[in-house]
């Protein structure tokens, strides 16, 4: 089956709107027919442009030659270099200059005066809409993924197309809707996509040509739209001009989306500019599954022929959403309470998943990545609570701006950011990034998140972190540190070429330390033992064991220090837990 | 010169403050030196947080889509000339 591109009614109808003027429907296609014929051959295309009018023209011309668009999570170079690789063949087209070999720059395509009209003259011409089979792999969008690389998402034409009308229907747009879209969001994110492109091609409907940012962006694109707007943007770019009171004169709506909106946001947007504020409530997977109106209604209202089903897996209710734009149920990664009339309670997000302006990471992978940068020996991000941060400040802070901690005997903080600048989106390089000398570890090596909460707060208080060593470094270390040599028999198996300590054997090591550190106490049975980061052989490490309360187990820390050198840092190897024997105090062995 | 100097050091404070710079003193950040990508590694967010505490400050409306957007944002010196060229008086 094939289905049109878009739903412009006649050649005058405008698709964007900008600086100069506007461009009809019947001069974008004309250019788009043009483009698509002096697009190299390749299977795939990275459509790069941060302009809407670019990354229009370069997805409709990809769409008429059946190539399928890829939309990278990011602008970073770590964000779409790897698709090229990922891709064979796979070209760049951007409306900016871009260092890469294989790159089709759509800048002389978009030289507004070649194409833009006065309004008077205006005549209604032919035009030639494409039309593109349901079935054909439009795009592909990528996420952040928990393992740290970009996830895959394909669309299919017809997905697209469907989702846009069945968003057009649940937002009540009517089929001769009279307005324009201005969008703050990146067109190359799922909402985005949905909300600046491809919604206003199935309404026929024009959208400004550029992302206005800050408030005085958006009052500028409103004027020049000169009709009507609807404004899809994120509660992070709602602040701003709502603080600043700019007036947003023509303003006929507002969509939001990307990261859920406080209904306070929502209902002081309503009274200032006096215009319906709608959510929606979707993921990259599955595209809008649901709208509300948040000032006035907690529930959330499905998009037509969106089903949600509830299926029990163990304890755990888990949601499966199907639609006539979901290509197979998706297993959502939220919990929500399914009303009887099909209307449902968003109750929230899987803890991992981080979203901030529209991009979206993993907070393990994040964790992963820090902890990973040579030098770095330990380290985790923190989500200040976004609650707390705006009662407090008033506003002050609108930005979730995620928060780090990292332990590194040789790394600064710009070092550390400067490593984490080339591995992840800049929404997620933190600040501010504090350097500790160690991490509130349990135990059990966790990193609690009310422990985490009471570091942040003594960084914001004091401007400082209290520097102590390790954890609960108790009772008496062994006066001479302990070493596994490169010659002890476990090692030559474990691993060839990767030379690390057996658990085993730095169990022993411990067993043997405390009899030394605390004589009087015999261990009567191993609870616990956890292993937390690689022990080399030749690595100098300590054991400190302490007795806590009366509840006669002992906990067990290693610190390790690079081979003659001083004791740089206090990583944590390994944490165990024993019943001791009774009869014994924590005095017992001191 | 003087006031354009005081004025610089003034907006590189308003920076370290409302962007949370840690680790950056005002009078660290070079004049000429790019404010967004290299440079001090400013992104969107940043220049949304900036631009309401400068029109807060100054009463001065930053444009992000401004066609000389490239040069008043590029550096401290030129963000605040702008904004003294600009600022209510």
């Amino acid at each position: 089956m094939m289905l049109p591109l878009a739903g412009y009614r006649t050649g005058s109808d405008a698709v964007l709107l900008g600086l100069d003027g506007l461009i009809s429907a019947s001069v974008f296609f004309r250019r788009v027919h043009e483009l698509a014929s002096m697009l190299p051959d390749a299977p795939f295309v990275i459509n790069l442009s941060e302009s809407r009018a670019g990354f229009m023209m370069g997805f409709a011309a990809a769409l008429v030659r059946r190539q399928t668009s890829l939309f990278p999570a990011g602008q970073g170079r770590g964000d779409w270099e790897q698709l090229t690789q990922r891709y064979p063949g796979a070209y760049i087209v951007s409306d900016r200059a871009v260092d890469a070999s294989h790159t089709f720059d759509l800048r002389p395509w978009l030289a507004m005066d070649s194409m833009a009209v006065p309004l008077a003259s205006l005549e209604p011409e032919g035009m030639q809409i494409p039309v593109v089979p349901a079935d054909f792999r439009a795009a592909i969008l990528f996420t952040s993924g928990s393992t740290g690389h970009p996830t895959a998402h394909a669309k299919s034409w017809g997905q697209l197309a469907v989702g846009a009308a069945n968003l057009s229907t649940a937002l009540g747009w009517s089929p001769s809707m009279a307005c324009a879209i201005v969008g703050s969001v990146p067109p190359q994110h799922m909402f985005g996509l949905e909300s600046t492109v491809l919604l206003p091609w199935h309404a026929g409907i024009p959208v400004h040509a550029h992302k206005p940012l800050l408030p005085a962006d958006l009052e500028a694109a409103l004027t020049q739209c000169a009709c009507p707007c609807w404004w899809m943007t994120t509660p992070v770019h709602m602040r701003p001009p709502l603080q600043a009171a700019t007036s947003l004169d023509g303003l006929a709506g507002i969509v939001a989306s990307t990261m859920s909106l406080p209904p306070a946001l929502a209902i002081a947007a309503e009274t200032k500019w006096q215009v319906p504020v709608l959510e929606i409530y979707g993921s990259t997977e599955t595209g809008a599954l649901a709208t509300r109106r948040t000032s006035t209604d907690e529930w959330w209202t499905p998009l037509p022929g969106v089903e949600l089903t509830t299926r029990a897996e163990g304890e755990r209710q888990q949601i499966l959403a199907a639609g006539s734009h979901i290509d197979v149920a998706v297993l959502l990664s939220d919990e929500l309470r399914l009303g009887p009339d099909g209307r449902f309670l968003w109750l929230g997000r899987s803890a991992d998943m981080l979203k901030i302006a529209g991009k979206r990471a993993s907070l393990s992978a994040l964790n992963r990545w820090i902890s990973e940068i040579p030098g770095v020996d330990d380290g985790v991000y923190f989500v200040p609570d976004a609650a707390g941060d705006a009662a407090s400040h008033d506003d002050a802070h609108p930005t979730r701006r995620l928060v780090a901690f990292y332990v590194s005997a040789t790394l600064s903080p710009e070092e550390v950011r400067a490593a984490l600048r080339g591995r992840v989106d800049p929404v997620f390089v933190p600040r501010p990034l504090v350097r500790v000398s160690q991490l509130p570890r349990n135990e059990n090596g966790k990193l609690a998140q009310a422990a985490l909460a009471a570091l942040f707060s003594q960084f914001q208080q004091t401007g400082q972190t209290v520097s102590n060593s390790c954890p609960s470094r108790p009772a008496v270390p062994l006066r001479q540190p302990l070493r596994v040599s490169m010659n002890h028999p476990a090692i030559a198996g474990h691993f060839p070429g990767n030379p690390i300590v057996p658990g085993v054997v730095i169990l022993s090591h411990v067993t043997g330390a405390i009899a030394q550190q605390l004589p009087g106490i015999a261990l009567v049975k191993l609870l616990s033992m956890r292993f937390h980061a690689p022990l080399r052989p030749g690595q100098a490490f300590n054991v400190f064991a302490e007795m806590r309360g009366n509840d006669l187990s002992a906990h067990v820390h290693v610190e390790v220090r690079e081979e003659g050198g001083p004791l740089s840092s206090c990583r944590l190897i390994a944490t165990g837990q024993w019943a001791a024997g009774a009869g014994f105090s924590a005095d017992a062995g001191r | 010169m003087d006031r354009g100097l005081n004025s610089e050091q003034e907006l590189a404070q308003l920076i370290v403050e409302s962007l949370n710079l840690d680790g950056v003193s005002p009078g660290e950040i070079d004049p000429e030196a790019r404010l967004f990508g290299e440079g001090l590694g400013l992104d969107s967010l940043d220049m949304l947080e900036l631009s309401m505490s400068v029109e807060q400050k100054y009463s001065v409306k930053l444009r992000s889509d401004d066609p000389d957007n490239a040069k008043i944002f590029g550096s401290l010196r030129s963000l605040s000339q702008h904004i003294q060229t600009h600022r209510a008086t």
